[in-house]
C-alpha cells in the first residue's frame, strides 16, 4: 500500500486500526535496523522500536502532510534512538567512552551476529563517532539514503551532512588502519 | 620493483552488508508486541494517572522547569513571584519529576515557553542547555573548538 492510501486509512477512525497494522508491517524492519545499528543490542533495539510505534500511534493526529510519512516515522525513530543513548549515559552517570565500551562489548558478545573480523572492526570504528554523526553515517552508508532525504529527517542542511559523512569516513578508515 | 607499502584498508574493501541478526521469526511477532504495548499503555493512561495529585502537563512542565532552574541556573529570583513554587513542588515527589522528565517529549524551549520569565534569562538558560548538549558530541577539546569556530549546525550534523 502506498503511503498516500495509508494516510487516508489512518485518518478515518473506522480504518485506523487496519491502517496502523499495515504501517507497522511496512516500516518495522527499516525502523528496527536504524535503531539496532545505533544501540547495537537486540533487546534495547526491540524496546526502542516498540516505543517508536507507540509514539507514532499516539501522535497520528498530529501528523501533518507537510512532510512525507516515511520522513516523519524516521524522524521519530532517530529521535528516540538518540534520546535512548543520551538517557542511558545520564542515568548511569557515566562518560561517553564508557557507553562506547559497553556497546563494543555488546558487539563482541552478541549472539545475534555473524562472525567476521573486518566487519566487527568496522562496527567498532563506527562506534567511535559521536551519536549524531554515527546516525548520519548509518543512514548514508547502510541505508543508502540520499542526502536530501537525510536532511528532511534530521532537519539539517545537505552541506552539513556531506561534511559530516566525509569526516566520518576519514575517521573510520583511520581506525581500520590502526593496530 | 615490489612495493613494500602496506595496503591501506578503505570502506570499499569491506562488503556493505548488515552483519547483525535478529532472533528467528522476530518480525512476525513484533506487530503483536507493539499492539500489546499500546493496549497496556492505554490501560495505564485511563486507570493510572501519571501524576497522582492531578497535575496537568503544563503544570508539571512548569514544576519540572522550576526544579531545573533552582538547581542549575540560579534564575529563581527572576521567576514571577505570583507562582508559588515551594507550594507546588512540595506536592510533587522528586521521583515523579524525574520520571516525568524521562518520559516527556518536552524540549527546553517548550518548557521555557510555559514560564513567565524575562526573555534574557530564558536565553541564558537555553544557552547553558545548548552548551551542555554540544559538549557531549565531541571526542576532544580540539574538535569542540573547531566546532565552535565554524558554527553550531555545520560541523557534526
Amino acid at each position: 500500500m502506498e503511503d498516500q492510501e495509508l494516510l487516508i486509512e489512518l485518518r478515518s477512525s473506522e480504518t485506523r486500526n487496519h491502517g496502523f497494522e499495515v504501517l507497522v508491517k511496512k516500516y518495522q524492519e527499516k525502523v528496527y535496523w536504524i535503531i539496532r545499528k545505533m544501540v547495537i543490542d537486540h533487546d534495547d533495539a526491540n524496546d526502542v522500536t516498540q516505543e517508536v510505534f507507540v509514539k507514532i500511534w499516539k501522535n497520528l493526529d498530529k501528523f501533518r502532510a507537510d512532510s512525507q510519512l516515511y520522513t516523519w516515522i524516521y524522524r521519530i525513530a532517530t529521535n528516540e534512538c538518540l534520546n535512548f543513548l543520551k538517557k542511558k549515559q545520564r542515568r548511569l552517570f557515566i562518560p561517553w567512552h564508557d557507553v562506547e565500551s559497553e556497546l563494543v562489548n555488546k558487539i563482541d558478545n552478541s549472539p545475534y551476529q555473524e562472525e567476521n573480523e573486518i566487519e566487527r572492526k568496522l562496527q567498532k570504528a563506527i562506534l567511535t563517532l559521536p551519536d549524531k554523526q554515527r546516525l548520519v553515517f548509518n543512514l548514508k552508508y547502510y541505508d543508502e539514503m540520499k542526502y536530501d532525504q537525510i536532511a528532511d529527517i534530521t532537519g539539517t542542511s545537505v552541506g552539513s551532512l556531506k561534511a559530516s559523512y566525509h569526516h566520518a569516513v576519514k575517521k573510520i578508515e583511520k581506525y581500520l588502519n590502526e593496530g | 620493483m615490489k612495493s613494500d607499502k602496506k595496503h591501506r584498508i578503505t570502506l570499499g574493501d569491506i562488503p556493505r552488508r548488515n552483519f547483525q541478526k535478529v532472533p528467528e521469526g522476530y518480525f512476525d511477532t513484533l506487530p503483536g508486541l507493539i499492539a500489546s504495548r499500546i493496549e497496556s499503555d492505554n490501560k495505564k493512561s485511563t486507570s493510572t494517572p501519571v501524576f497522582t495529585i492531578g497535575l496537568n502537563w503544563k503544570t508539571a512542565a512548569i514544576a519540572a522547569a522550576l526544579t531545573l532552574l533552582i538547581v542549575f541556573s540560579g534564575l529563581f529570583d527572576s521567576v514571577n513571584k505570583s507562582i508559588s513554587p515551594e507550594e507546588m513542588l512540595a506536592q510533587i515527589n522528586v521521583e515523579d519529576i524525574i520520571e516525568y522528565l524521562d518520559y516527556t517529549d518536552l524540549t527546553t524551549y517548550e518548557i521555557i515557553a510555559e514560564l513567565d520569565i524575562d526573555e534574557n534569562d530564558a536565553d541564558d538558560f537555553l544557552e547553558n542547555d545548548i552548551q551542555l548538549l554540544n559538549l557531549e558530541e565531541f571526542e576532544s577539546l580540539d574538535e569542540y573548538e573547531l566546532y565552535q569556530e565554524y558554527g553550531i549546525e555545520e560541523y557534526i550534523f
